[in-house]
């Protein structure tokens, strides 16, 4: 072993075990949102971090079925009861059933708070006439069928702000009920709502929680009589992130296996050698363990995706060494070898590193990661196959066997050059496909990139449906630097809503000055109403003519003290409430800003909306669509992964321009390219269907992939006797890569299934389209 | 129960009315059975009504008149014309009261206690003496042409807002409806069948 082996073994010894620290101390991460992007807009930011870390994102929606609405209900009362005990995992239990959710504090602190809540509490209310007025609208209710809901209230509240209240929240639409909890409306499914303490993210807090669902649910099953059959499901933005985590692990950890095991019996089964097989993966393994801790100190942490591309790293990295192996002829040693190949492995690890380099621009963290992942790996992997590799394989190394097929590839490669017709005609075919196609390419559907499968999707739908939760498509957002500023902008806002819901433009709104309205509005409100012996006189006043009994209004003057005397409502005074939820889903504090949100319902006119919110201007309201902007969202992630795509390509041109010096030649390795890249998008939009932002991706790859075999292709002086071997190798490289990526496109989540079928589909066209256009000297020979 | 039931007679022969022999007995008669099978048959009604109410909170009863409408299985419609226009609709769970333009909705079974003073009206119409037997203990006294039923409350929560319920009528015609609150509060409503 000379020194220079020696040196390389001891750094890439070293190297390794460092590799090991980094990713024994590294966080992995299966939060989808890293294939969301980096840096959205404001408006879009705050829907991001809405969506991660917000009231929705707490919230698990369950359903219980499979048995008659008596045990259903019976069920859901006894889960409830169940879970409310568990404080560790959940902050709210919803079922409907309002004796034991807490519905009586809610309504106590309404009551308590009526006269800073209340809307109606305007000086005029108060005066002798306005109270007059709405005593005579209580001796209506008295008289109407609302009597015994009126009765309890009317002393202490004559005036009806409770009313107000109570029908300002009714304004929510509620679920159906059964039995005194919620159903589906078909009455099948007994509904249930929590809230976990954790937001979804948190993948492990959500784990514990619906591990406990389960539990809670059993046990509620056995104690509650003839309930063996009913079926607990549940959905919501942590189960998701609980069920992709669970499958992205089980679909990368099978992959992988499978991958390795193919990769590994085309090995063998090419160089009988367990020994020659466990060399070649040294290469791959050391690129990945190098890309998973570059990774990790670039980003602070590894997206469970980026492990999912380790499995098309065994089919790229492991070429490496099968050029050196199979192209090391018998009696020579890989020394000899290497000089020989090293010029293309040089060039076509260049290539495939601009084709992935510009993935690093990518403000998706996850494509990024990806981008610096493969970098590095193959950069490892190519430098331990020409450093690391000759000094493990001793100076004797040759395996005979590798080219026993050889020879009748070599019979293909040079016929290949007949199929140059064929390959003209599918290349018409493809770019008509692509002429032809119909209905747009690009996926508008941003739930096709969703990692979730249909079918959860599927029962998050029914599940918000049977729920009532409103499909929210309009929403006004209004960032303050403070609580009180954007309480103030949520109060203009409504006032503007007010107008319009009053001209029949919306339906109706929610605002987070429902739950807990500015400091100024609430003294203001508080000052309207009058001193003690005032409100005494004018009641007295008011009550002439009227058969109320004397003395009946007597607890409404102790109240009316009372407000004016008590502390005004704050966030504080609202916990453990149902409004302390809903005020939280639209007031949020970010960052040290503030932001109010106001949902709207029933729009008509979406653009008289949002003309009115700006003629107001009101600083720091934007009128959103959740939907355009989702649209929006989907153009730029697309925009993206087009210009990363076109700068790839236009990299690794300009590299080969420079490297081969000569347009014939560039042209060699460029047209087998771009008609592997023409062939491929076609394929994958037969039948209409449409391009995801992954498949656009995978094209990049293949790029970067597919280059190498046609440099291999273009380089080779086909008069040289290792031709043969060179065939050999690059039919074998090219196998081993198409399995990577094609076992990657059986993955279930769609940014695994996306790029691993077009960059399988794409690679193997690029062997046989260089074989095809390059294959002239073969034929001469 | 004793206490209440000698209360509820008491009540009963305060209003004038004839209070059937045992009231702690729940078994329906075959008389109720029947009236119940005939009221099943109705698939519609119409009728005008003319209400009292008694309230403690006032010094004068306060009276109002308008029309029932019912149609089978469970929609009921009270349409009150004096002295306010308002209507109040229950279709199947929901409960919607229409006063001044403005239209309440409220869902039947979020308010057991109102839901099920509502319940026993509609099942009596719609000859659903399961369902009134799960939310009554019920007496039923007369002749065909001349019954009465009581209902009471089964759910003690319910007793609070509705006391007991006396329904008189004339095979499936309802005549009569006389409520008793949980607080005393007492309204008597005469029913006679047609349209206006």
């Amino acid at each position: 072993m000379t020194v220079g082996s020696r040196l390389a073994l001891i750094v890439w010894g070293c190297g390794m075990v460092l590799c090991g620290l980094v990713i024994a101390d590294t966080r992995f991460s299966a939060d989808m949102s890293a294939f969301l992007p980096r840096s959205p807009s404001p408006t879009q930011q705050i829907l991001v971090d809405q969506l991660q870390t917000g009231v929705a994102s707490r919230l698990v929606l369950i359903a219980v079925d499979g048995a008659p609405a008596a045990t259903l209900a019976a069920v859901s009362k006894t889960l409830a009861a169940q879970l409310r005990r568990d404080d560790a995992d959940f902050i709210a239990i919803n079922n409907g059933d309002q004796a034991a959710s807490g519905a009586a504090p809610e309504r106590d602190l309404l009551w308590r708070y009526r006269y800073v809540l209340s809307p109606n509490v305007t000086p005029a209310h108060f005066t002798a006439d306005g109270l007059h007025q709405a005593l005579e609208n209580d001796l209506g209710l008295l008289g109407s069928d609302m009597s015994s809901l009126v009765k309890q209230s009317l002393p202490g509240d004559p005036t009806g702000e409770i009313l107000t209240l109570l029908g300002q929240l009714a304004q929510q639409k509620q679920p159906a009920s059964r039995d005194g909890v919620w159903f589906s409306p078909d009455g099948k499914r007994a509904l249930l709502v929590a809230q976990t303490r954790q937001p979804g993210f948190d993948i492990a807090s959500e784990e514990r929680a619906l591990a406990m669902l389960d539990t809670a649910f059993a046990a509620a099953q056995k104690s509650v009589a003839d309930a063996d059959a009913t079926r607990l499901r549940f959905s919501g933005p942590g189960v998701f992130a609980v069920h992709t985590k669970t499958e992205m692990k089980a679909d990368i950890s099978r992959l992988s296996l499978i991958a390795t095991l193919l990769v590994s019996a085309i090995l063998l089964f090419t160089y009988r050698s367990p020994r020659v097989l466990l060399l070649a993966l040294v290469p791959v393994a050391s690129g990945a363990l190098a890309g998973i801790a570059a990774v990790s100190l670039g980003f602070g942490f590894v997206h469970g995706i980026t492990l999912g591309f380790g499995v098309t790293l065994i089919g790229e990295a492991v070429d490496y060494a099968i050029y050196l192996f199979t192209q090391t002829a018998p009696g020579t040693s890989p020394d000899a070898t290497l000089p020989r190949i090293w010029p293309m492995l040089q060039l076509g690890v260049l290539v495939s590193i601009c084709g992935f380099s510009a993935m690093l621009f990518s403000s998706f963290t996850g494509f990024a990661q990806l981008g610096l992942f493969s970098i590095t790996g193959l950069v490892v992997a190519v430098a331990v196959t020409r450093w690391v590799l000759p000094a493990l394989l001793g100076r004797n190394f040759a395996t005979a066997r590798s080219a026993a097929f050889a020879p009748a590839l070599m019979a293909v490669v040079a016929h290949a050059r007949m199929l140059r017709l064929p390959m003209a005609l599918a290349l018409i075919g493809a770019v008509a496909v692509l002429a032809l196609h119909r209905g747009g390419f690009w996926e508008d559907d941003l739930t096709a990139l969703s990692p979730i499968p249909a079918s959860d999707q599927k029962l998050d739908q029914t599940l918000r449906a049977d729920i009532g939760a409103p499909d929210v498509r309009y929403i006004i957002v209004a960032s303050a630097p403070d609580e009180q500023q954007a309480l103030t902008a949520s109060e203009r806002l409504s006032t503007v809503l007010n107008g319009l819901e009053g001209r029949g433009v919306l339906a109706g709104y929610d605002a987070p000055t429902r739950y807990l309205p500015s400091a100024a509005t609430q003294q203001a409100r508080l000052d309207a109403l009058p001193p003690p012996g005032e409100l005494r006189a004018r009641l007295g006043r008011a009550l002439q003519n009227l058969p109320f009994q004397p003395d009946l209004f007597a607890p409404f003057l102790a109240d009316v003290a009372a407000a004016k005397a008590q502390p005004l409502l704050d966030r504080a005074a609202l916990h453990g409430t149902g409004l302390a939820l809903k005020l939280d889903s639209l007031l949020v504090e970010q960052r040290g800003a503030w932001t109010a949100l106001l949902s709207l319902r029933g729009v008509t006119d979406a653009a008289r909306v949002a003309a009115a919110i700006a003629k107001a201007g009101i600083t720091g309201a934007t009128f959103v669509d959740l939907k355009a902007e989702s649209n929006r969202l989907l153009e730029v992630y697309r925009h993206e992964a087009l210009m990363l795509t076109l700068i790839g390509s236009l990299v690794i041109v300009a590299l080969l321009v420079v490297s081969l010096r000569s347009p014939r030649r560039v042209a060699l390795v460029v047209a087998p390219l771009a008609g592997a890249v023409i062939l491929t998008t076609a394929i994958l939009t037969l039948g209409d269907h449409k391009l995801s932002i992954f498949n656009l991706i995978g094209l990049l790859l293949t790029e970067a992939v597919g280059s190498n075999y046609c440099i291999f292709f273009e380089r080779q002086d086909w008069s040289d006797a290792n031709a043969e071997r060179m065939v050999a190798s690059l039919v074998l490289a090219n196998s081993c890569t198409i399995i990577g990526f094609g076992i990657l496109s059986f993955a279930r989540l769609p940014v695994l299934h996306g790029i691993g079928m077009t960059v399988a589909i794409g690679a193997f066209l690029s062997l046989v389209l260089s074989a095809i256009v390059t294959s002239r000297g073969v034929a001469r020979r | 129960m004793r206490r209440r039931v000698s209360l509820v007679i008491a009540l009963i022969a305060g209003l004038g009315l004839h209070a059937p022999p045992s009231l702690a007995q729940s078994a329906p008669a075959f008389g109720l059975t029947q009236l119940m099978a005939r009221f099943g048959a109705v698939k519609s009604a119409t009728a005008q009504f003319t209400e009292r109410k008694y309230l403690r909170m006032l010094k004068s009863p306060l009276s109002d008149s308008g029309v029932l409408i019912y149609a089978a299985p469970d929609k009921l419609e009270k349409n009150t014309l004096r002295p306010q226009p308002e209507t109040l609709t229950i279709d199947g769970d929901t409960l919607a009261i229409e006063r001044e333009g403005q239209t309440q909705t409220l869902s039947l079974s979020a308010y057991p206690q109102i839901g099920g003073f509502i319940e026993g009206i509609r099942a009596t119409l719609a000859g659903d003496l399961a369902t009134l037997q799960r939310i009554y203990y019920m007496q039923f006294a007369g002749s065909i042409d001349a019954w009465q039923l009581i209902l009471q409350p089964r759910d003690a929560k319910m007793r609070e807002i509705v006391r007991a319920i006396y329904i008189s009528g004339d095979d499936v015609h309802i005549t009569r409806i006389q409520t008793v609150e949980g607080d005393g509060d007492r309204t008597d409503m005469t029913i006679t069948p047609g349209s206006p």
